[in-house]
């Protein structure tokens, strides 16, 4: 297979895109449509200061990495997890995210959940009895509470994750299968700023998980191979294999799946959109973040439950 | 070009040929001429093709296209990046005898 641009031997074939390139043009290509999608979404601009979550992963060194060549100012944050599974995985992580930022001279913030709130994750999910015996549903809640409040203490005017279209692609599934329209009606490349919140978004959103990965090999980016632990058998990844079957027969759609969703959206056509002006958000009275509900916010609950089997 | 991105997990290797379900079916529908080549090609010295995905070994018959092969082995193309002596090939690259053919999984997240 050739490739478009100049006819050299390809090494990524798109198929979804009936695109093939060379390595040189591949590593053009994307920073390019990375900005075409920054811009196109109204992300940010190039003169905000962006926070970059980055977990060590390929998907979040590669954004990180794209947007720094791009021109963006791009700190790192690494939350430190205290998740080991026998693979010393946080730590292996850490040690990825920090040569990363070494190599390339730029700012990474850590933050370690076992030193800031006394346990690591698997520990506080095992106290607080959340998430039927695994601990991913307190991960994701402690990673998106603790990524806001530093993203707002530190002054960033946006902060950036490395999801990709297959991440995106999964979950829309999820929420289709169970018609979660809350859900449904959150999810986009932006989610914008309101009281208490940072602007998150997702510049990589419509690149495919492969093309990241090929990113990351062409570039010769070192990430963490080995999946967490914790990620074995989960429902993300078993969708993410359904859908890439439907990619193998289908090329393509897993891409119009997620953009008509996208479309479908912003036309109104899915749900009243009406119904989001009923999540009224109440500031947390512990920690000042918002919160759906009247009381402290889930985050907070959570550690006043620890706190307690740990003093009892 | 590639270290430090290979399968590290723990755990014995095992080898697996491709008679995967849908190539037993294939077998017995082929009244075993498949496998009678496997054996015939290890008794001749004939050399195949291996591929590699985090802990475990395939092994194909050379000549065929890496899509044949990840077809014959079932794993899924989208979901793998295919690497041969550290660069990556595509879907109809032809496997040639010897080839040590490391698949990257794609999938991550939970």
């Amino acid at each position: 297979m050739k490739c478009k641009k100049c006819g050299a031997k390809a090494s990524v074939n798109m198929r979804q895109h009936k695109l093939a390139l060379c390595t040189e043009h591949y590593l053009e290509w994307v920073p390019e449509q990375t900005e075409r999608f920054i811009q196109k979404y109204e992300m940010f601009t190039h003169h905000e200061k962006i926070l970059v979550a980055v977990s060590g992963g390929k998907d979040s060194l590669s954004l990180w990495d794209i947007l720094v060549r791009l021109g963006y100012q791009a700190d790192g944050l690494y939350l430190g997890l205290g998740i080991d599974g026998g693979i010393n995985y946080s730590h292996e992580s850490q040690r990825l995210a920090q040569k990363f930022a070494d190599e390339h001279n730029l700012k990474l913030h850590v933050v370690d959940i076992e030193k800031e709130y006394g346990q690591p994750i698997p520990v506080l999910a095992e106290i607080s009895h959340r998430g039927y015996g695994k601990p991913c549903a307190v991960c994701g809640l402690a990673k998106r509470h603790e990524m806001n409040r530093i993203a707002r203490d530190l002054g960033y005017d946006v902060l950036a994750t490395g999801h990709n279209l297959d991440d995106e692609a999964a979950v829309l599934f999820g929420n289709t299968l169970s018609w979660s329209a809350e859900y449904l009606l959150r999810q986009g490349p932006v989610l914008p700023a309101s009281d208490g919140l940072a602007r998150k978004v997702k510049p990589l959103c419509r690149f495919y998980e492969r093309e990241m990965t090929a990113y990351c090999l062409l570039r010769s980016i070192e990430y963490i191979y080995e999946e967490c632990p914790f990620a074995e058998g989960s429902q993300s990844i078993y969708y993410k294999e359904l859908l890439n079957q439907l990619e193998t027969t289908r090329p393509g759609a897993k891409l119009t799946f997620y953009l008509r969703f996208l479309e479908a959206r912003k036309r109104g056509d899915l749900f009243v959109e009406q119904k989001l002006e009923h999540a009224h958000l109440h500031a947390c009275p512990k920690c000042g973040q918002p919160t759906t509900t009247d009381d402290f916010c889930s985050f907070c609950r959570m550690m006043e439950k620890v706190s307690s089997a740990s003093t009892s | 070009m590639f270290e430090g991105v290979e399968a590290t997990r723990p755990g014995q290797k095992s080898v697996h040929h491709y008679r995967s379900f849908q190539s037993q079916r294939k077998i017995a529908n082929a009244g075993g001429s498949s496998l009678r080549w496997m054996v015939e090609s290890i008794a001749q010295g004939v050399s195949l093709v291996k591929l590699i995905l985090r802990n475990k070994e395939y092994e194909v018959k050379p000549g065929m296209t890496l899509l044949s092969a990840l077809e014959k082995i079932n794993v899924v193309p989208e979901s793998v990046i295919a690497t041969r002596n550290g660069e990556m090939i595509l879907d109809d690259e032809i496997l040639k005898d010897n080839d040590v053919i490391k698949l990257i999984a794609v999938i991550s997240g939970g």
